[in-house]
């Protein structure tokens, strides 16, 4: 079961690095039937990485979302989902070769890690822990792609290619990116801080992952807001896309990796 | 009239200012960044900041240390002002809710965030924390901080895993207010006896020597605080209390008790094991040799006390509310094909 489980995941890490080199030659030769391949390819593979997801689901007993392996693994699988969103939705084709490479170097950087199922500790045998932790990697997924619309948006106004979305669309899709992310980001901080009720008696801990998820939120409640400052408005905001992704990802990495917390990437 | 009012019509403006709430917003998060930096370089000084609540580390740690906390006084203020912010915008959509019901979602949201922060405050002013807090079983025992209430261990188990490794401790724990029960729940990771801002966590178990068990003249008897033996002259035997220890040594059981007879007052006794029988006891023949010391469960508990919890309860509920209704909203704008003005 397990060996399938791994075929799964190889299955769908070579989907989206064909799929990223797909995006990439259409970026050069620009033919369609390249980016229709290359979405695809993204397709197939975000079907082998949710299979994947909900064999390891079945075999654990659990949302194995419990160490650096799994959790980059969700967040990849979180963030191809969010992909596919916009991209069925908006139909941003070559705007997808930024947020495919930052999946792949997301579930990259988990295959050559421990991806054996542990037995579920008590402190996280709750349905919070499942709802805390799918609302979190769903607003760093959107925050990703924000970062990546915002990048996009920076290069389109500089290069204005017919390749990428015009810029009014961009800045509306990381608008959308940004406050989606902030509501399930939200989510993931009512659920946390009611789990943290339940498990140590008090709803926020000033260990500093607590403290800087609340940052991370408070960043984002302001970029909210930033979108009716017309100074704010287009560059400004996708700048405020980049710095945000930067502060998510030293709260999930840099703070699990680095520092002693009460969320730690062992 | 008019030239007093204008004043007061900007002062209310900057009041449910949006860019003040950037501002805000923003010089919290620089003030909360750069003092976090401190935190995992100063463990000494921060690494239990949540044993206690706020107010309490605060006033300790803060008068020891005030150049490595004052930032968080200074990221409590702005935070404050943030959420003063918040409730005026929110007064300012309440007056104008005819032509701006459409934004309730996103407005609720706002109620959450200034719920949860009075709540936060509330609680880190006249709440408390208490770990370490010992509870035999059979054992009632003032709630620490808070007269008039009693935790009642009913019993205690470990919880052990497929491989015999203990993975939890269970505790059936009943709370009262005077003599009344008032909640009741079995105690275990994750499922605390919770009564509105008062939450009760069995953290682990353990034992305790509660008294001893004797061969002789009456058979196996135990001893412990509340026993009572029958004596040959028809007396009885009373044990009042026990304690394992005394001032000096560890060890030195020692149990504290009276004889009553009828019609007579009671005669106390005091019985250090180390010492051997008292004269009122070793007079009347009895053999007491003692075997074994007796061992209670003991469940070990954390009290944590927080007035603002149901409030924050309250905050948490409006804010997903507000997210279900502000997403909602946010659909409903696309379908309609409005710009996504959230």
């Amino acid at each position: 079961m397990t060996e399938f489980a791994q075929i799964l995941l190889w299955g769908a890490f070579l989907c989206y690095l064909l799929s990223v080199n797909l995006y990439l030659l259409h970026a050069l030769i620009r033919r369609p039937f390249l980016r229709r391949g290359a979405f695809a390819l993204v397709l197939i593979g975000f079907l082998l990485h949710s299979l994947c997801l909900g064999l390891r689901w079945y075999l654990a007993g659990y949302l194995p979302v419990t160490n650096l392996f799994s959790t980059l693994f969700f967040f990849s699988w979180a963030l191809a989902a969010v992909y596919l969103y916009f991209e069925l939705r908006y139909r941003i084709h070559a705007a997808g070769l930024f947020v495919m490479l930052l999946n792949l170097l997301l579930l990259g950087a988990a295959l050559p890690r421990d991806s054996a199922l542990k037995p579920l500790i008590p402190a996280l045998d709750t349905p919070l822990f499942t709802l805390h932790i799918a609302f979190s990697f769903l607003g760093y997924a959107f925050f990703a792609m924000a970062f990546s619309l915002g990048v996009l948006y920076l290069f389109q106004r500089r290069l204005a290619t017919a390749l990428l979305p015009d810029l009014p669309l961009l800045r509306q899709l990381n608008e959308e990116a940004i406050f989606l992310g902030f509501a399930f980001f939200s989510l993931c901080l009512i659920f946390g801080g009611i789990w943290a009720q339940v498990a140590w008696g008090y709803y926020f801990s000033w260990n500093i992952k607590g403290l800087w998820s609340f940052l991370v939120w408070l960043f984002y409640a302001g970029m909210c807001h930033a979108k009716f400052v017309r100074r704010w408005q287009g560059t400004g905001y996708a700048c405020l896309s980049i710095l945000g992704f930067a502060l998510v990802l030293f709260t999930y990495l840099g703070i699990g990796l680095l520092m002693s917390s009460n969320h730690p990437l062992d | 009239m008019s030239r007093f009012r204008h004043p007061l019509k900007d002062f209310w403006k900057l009041c449910c200012s949006l860019k003040l709430a950037i501002v805000l917003a923003t010089l919290a998060t620089l003030t909360a960044f750069g003092g976090s930096l401190l935190m995992p370089s100063r463990p000494w000084i921060f690494a239990d900041m949540d044993s206690v609540n706020l107010g309490e580390w605060l006033a300790r740690q803060g008068r020891l240390h005030p150049g490595a906390t004052w930032w968080i006084r200074l990221y409590g203020v702005l935070l404050l002002l943030l959420g003063l912010n918040t409730a005026c915008c929110i007064a300012d959509w309440l007056v104008h809710l005819r032509a701006r019901w459409r934004k309730s979602g996103e407005y609720l949201i706002h109620l959450g965030f200034v719920l949860l922060l009075v709540a936060y405050l509330w609680g880190s002013l006249a709440g408390f924390r208490v770990a370490g807090e010992a509870l035999a079983v059979g054992e009632t025992r003032p709630v620490p901080r808070l007269p008039g209430h009693y935790l009642r261990l009913h019993a205690v188990e470990p919880i052990l895993g497929p491989s015999g490794r203990p993975m939890d401790v269970r505790g059936d724990l009943s709370l009262l207010r005077g003599e009344t029960v008032v909640a009741k729940t079995s105690v275990r990771t994750n499922h605390p006896l919770i009564w509105k801002g008062l939450t009760v966590l069995g953290v682990s178990f353990d034992q305790r020597n509660d008294g001893f068990r004797f061969n002789g003249s009456l058979g196996t008897v135990e001893l412990r605080p509340g026993s009572r033996i029958p004596l040959p002259d028809g007396g009885e035997l009373r044990i009042l209390d026990y304690r394992p220890n005394d001032d000096v040594r560890v060890f030195n059981p020692i149990f504290f008790g009276e004889i009553r007879r009828p019609g007579q007052n009671p005669e106390p006794v005091r019985y250090a094991l180390r010492e051997g029988l008292p004269p009122a006891l070793a007079r009347l023949g009895l053999d007491l040799r003692p075997l074994a010391p007796l061992q209670q469960p003991v469940s070990i508990l954390t009290v944590h006390y927080d007035p603002g919890l149901p409030l924050a309860f309250g905050g948490a509920l409006a804010m997903t509310l507000g997210i279900l209704l502000a997403i909602g909203s946010f659909y409903r704008k696309r379908i309609r094909e409005d710009r996504p003005l959230l």
